[in-house]
């Protein structure tokens, strides 16, 4: 390329040069640009000049045609070496931006012709199943009350309370299924299982099921995920130790927020199975929950949330005794009939007694009415390392009892709250306490009092394991003082996350 | 007669103000923009580059908020409710999102309906795990999800949400369509200067950047005698010194930011992605950069700043603590002064260290 451009513009230089050459020579002697014409001796001065002049003139004008073109050539030439310059810079362009290209492919496979066995996935389907996680939930305690290391119902030792099998997966466009099952050595226990449709009718989501009740905060969550070793007493009092978890349909609609930044109301009725609470294995009208959140964002970092719970049901046993058998309502009457085993509808004043007694009692009402308070301050570029939340919350409860043996009335008023305050001091400790007082849920309870107090250290190996240390300190006016120190290991494998705030 | 009088009076005052109403509402309806949230405030303000006057966007974290870790809020779930179009990643970094979404009832936003924008689809994913291991710490299954790092990616994201929105409103699509070429051509400027683009056209460039190869590329080959790097501008220029150079950052969220600008990443803070470092993990750490002269450690704003510094100090290192995402400090309004942001704040950090003159 180089010696093509030097040829070039060597012709050129040569081509420019004869034609300055030719000038100057014309400049210094224009009668010699051409050769002479021959000239008479007889022809007189006048017409000598007159000749010799125009003979000249010819000859500028000769000169000058000839410049011009030159000129006109050299411009030529000038025009072709510019585009033969650019065509040179295009070429060079291409060839580096080709050089790019080539520098940017990926490098090629080489395709091969090798016989291989063909491989069908019609069997291998294992993309499609749920996710599934493992939650394990041990540890150990050391119990100490009235000077023995173990009570009527607990004692000193390790204790496994639960390796939790999750399963969740999209079922469709339309909805989704979650699924929990927890393994201890004292058995099996199914904790929840629920599809839940979203956006139905563009006003709320339906879950259908079984699942832990929205009765203020604490009680959806799973046991290892709570923020101390276990439910508050507010929940294990009235409901048992699992808190609220039964069996039925909830609707959660989130409203138009008219007195905070999100409202949310839930609607739950569901089968009053609890035994502690409602009528257990003999359920037969529903139960009726309905939970109201008001959500504020304070700041930046900071949240509150108020949260108002009522609860309505019944706990009168119905059915045959000594099997768990809900009645149905096959005849199309009230469910207030009874019917045997064999759908006969049973004459109540000829009740059969004894292990398949059919049983009827008066409707019996339960309710708990309760209010939820959190706040939390959180940092947000900072939330990994700094947190701190106070949580409340404050249950009333009310239960018709059986009649006495004299046809009065027996009921329970109860009432229970707890409070905790935890603070998260780096990303792999949070230190808290909690403070529960709760009246025994059982008659005559109204001067008694049970009363709790848990601080706790939580370490966070990482998001997936934590260890916690507690200490439980248990007294009330009825019960003697119980000391728990507990060391609790919670790990979750595979994809398992909450949806706490 | 009067009464009569009355009606008429009152029912064409009625008819009038129902037709003034119906005009006013049909006039609020043609100015209607669409209602985009997007996870973070960089994804929305690209949708807002490439929606321009057509869309009202919102965001749900914070720009000075990890977005591994975000409380899905009934707040947030609020926003959503109302949103034509949630753009999110679409990987496994927002994993609090399908629990907001189904939270908000909103069911055109959850995945595979009309309004779920993943911005990652067509994006050259790093870091692929080979061993799908917590052994590895928070691995993301599908690759690395911190992708907007890198302006190439960039021009990718601002496709995809124009992809996204023409769905949402067909009518306007040419507008989008516009809207993501020019922030494209824009990002291509500030990437590699006028010259260098109209040279070698932008698929090439962006070809070469994604590879790690632009860099290599220009200093090697020659126009009009001189070095092709001397066409190089914008970002492209102004990282020049930062080519080759080794640090440490805190998390593995810069890979795409690293290739593009052909920085070595040397080690992270975290022994594995959200595994805290432990005292012998930084021991290590600090071993590793007093070995190797490792001089700068490069670590969003949410992480622990002081934990960074205390390296820094240990090993004559200099931090280079930085905004991660648009708004994550004042003034970092938008993409292109987000990209301005680490480059600046890099160059400061090696020339404290003494690393680049």
């Amino acid at each position: 390329m180089v010696t093509l451009r030097f040829r070039t513009a060597a012709l050129v230089a040569s081509l420019l040069f004869s034609v300055a050459w030719e000038n100057a020579a014309m400049a210094q002697h224009p009668t010699q640009a051409r050769p002479a014409p021959r000239q008479s001796a007889a022809t007189d001065a006048t017409s000598t000049t007159t000749t010799e002049s125009t003979v000249a003139a010819a000859a500028t004008s000769a000169a000058h045609s000839v410049i011009s073109t030159l000129e006109k050539r050299v411009k030529a030439l000038e025009s072709r070496l510019k585009a033969f310059q650019q065509g040179q810079d295009d070429l060079q362009i291409k060839q580096i931006v080709m050089e790019g290209k080539v520098a940017a492919a990926a490098p090629q496979k080489e395709e091969t012709f090798k016989l291989k066995t063909f491989v069908g996935h019609s069997r291998a389907l294992q993309g499609l199943n749920p996710e599934i996680s493992i939650t394990g939930d041990l540890g150990g305690v050391f119990y100490w009350s009235n000077g023995k290391e173990y009570g009527s119902d607990e004692r000193s030792g390790f204790c496994f309370r639960g390796l939790g099998f999750h399963f969740q997966s999209v079922l469709d466009p339309f909805s989704f299924m979650k699924a929990a099952v927890s393994v201890s050595p004292k058995g099996v226990a199914f904790g929840e299982a629920y599809v839940v449709w979203t956006d139905v009718a563009g006003i709320m989501n339906i879950m259908a099921g079984k699942f832990r009740q929205q009765l203020g905060v604490i009680n959806r969550w799973h046991k290892h995920a709570l923020d101390q070793y276990d439910y508050p007493l507010m929940l294990q009092q009235p409901f048992g130790g699992g808190g609220l978890n039964q069996l039925g349909v909830s609707f959660q609609f989130l409203i138009p927020h008219f007195i905070a930044d999100a409202n949310e109301l839930y609607l739950q009725i569901t089968n009053g199975m609890n035994k502690k609470a409602f009528a257990g294995d003999y359920f037969s009208l529903p139960t009726t929950l309905l939970h109201f959140k008001n959500y504020w964002d304070l700041t930046r970092s900071t949240y509150l949330e108020l949260g108002l719970t009522g609860i309505v049901g019944f706990n009168n046993h119905r059915g045959e005794l000594g099997k768990t058998k809900l009645f149905s309502d096959t005849a199309g009457q009230t469910p207030f009939n009874v019917y045997d085993a064999n759908g006969n509808q049973v004459d109540l004043a000829v009740t059969p007694t004894g292990p398949t007694a059919v049983t009827d009692e008066k409707i019996r009402v339960t309710t708990f009415g309760g209010a939820d308070l959190t706040i939390q301050w959180e940092p947000i570029n900072q939330a990994k390392y700094h947190n701190v939340i106070w949580r409340t919350e404050f249950l009333y409860g009310y239960k018709q009892l059986s009649d006495d043996t004299f046809g009065g009335k027996q009921t329970i008023h109860w009432m229970g709250g707890y409070s905790y305050l935890q603070a998260k001091l780096s990303r792999q400790i949070d230190v808290g306490t909690r403070v529960d007082l709760v009246q025994p849920f059982d008659q005559n309870n109204s001067r008694h009092y049970i009363y709790e107090v848990a601080p706790y250290l939580t370490w966070w190996q990482s998001p997936w394991a934590k260890i916690r240390l507690e200490y439980n300190y248990m007294d009330g006016d009825l019960i003697k003082g119980a000391h728990r120190a507990i060391v609790q290991v919670v790990f979750a494998a595979g994809p398992h996350k909450h949806d706490r705030y | 007669m009067r009464h009569y009088k009355t009606m008429k009076l009152t029912s064409i005052a009625f008819m009038a103000a129902l037709a003034a109403g119906t005009m006013g509402w049909s006039r609020g309806a043609q100015a209607r923009h669409l209602y985009v949230i997007a996870s973070n405030p960089t994804y929305a303000n690209i949708v807002k580059y490439v929606g321009g006057s057509l869309v009202k966007v919102d965001y749900v974290t914070k720009g000075d908020e990890d977005p591994h870790f975000v409380r899905p809020k009934p707040s947030f779930a609020v926003k959503l409710s109302k949103a034509d179009a949630f753009v999110g990643t679409g990987l496994d970094l927002e994993l609090w999102a399908p629990s907001l979404i189904d939270r908000s009832m909103n069911s055109k936003l959850r995945q595979g309906q009309v309004g779920y924008i993943a911005v990652y689809d067509g994006i050259h994913l790093l870091e692929i795990p080979t061993s799908k291991s917590r052994a590895q710490g928070g691995v993301h299954l599908f690759g690395n999800p911190h992708i907007y790092t890198s302006p190439m990616n960039t021009k990718m994201i601002a496709r995809n949400i124009a992809i996204g929105l023409c769905k949402v409103d067909p009518d306007d699509c040419s507008g989008f369509k516009q809207g993501a070429r020019r922030l494209n051509h824009r990002i291509d400027v500030a990437m590699f200067g006028p010259k260098l683009l109209k040279l070698f056209g932008s698929g090439t460039l962006t070809r070469l950047t994604v590879k790690g190869r632009l860099i290599p590329f220009l200093r090697s080959h020659k126009y009009r005698g001189q070095s092709l790097i001397a066409l190089l501008g914008g970002w492209g220029k102004k990282a020049l010194p930062l080519w080759g150079q080794e640090l440490v950052t805190y998390h593995k969220n810069w890979i795409y930011f690293t290739t593009t600008f052909g920085l070595k990443v040397i080690r992270e803070v975290e022994p594995k992605p959200a595994i805290p470092p432990s005292p012998q993990s930084i021991r290590s750490l600090i071993n590793t950069m007093g070995k190797d002269r490792v001089k700068v450690i490069l670590a969003a704003n949410f992480y622990d700043e002081s934990k960074v510094r205390m390296i820094c100090r240990r090993v004559g290192a200099v931090q280079a603590i930085v905004s991660y995402s648009v708004r994550g400090k004042p003034g970092i309004t938008n993409y292109f002064k987000l990209v301005d942001h680490w480059i600046k704040t890099l160059l400061r950090a090696y020339k404290r260290a003494g690393v680049i003159q």
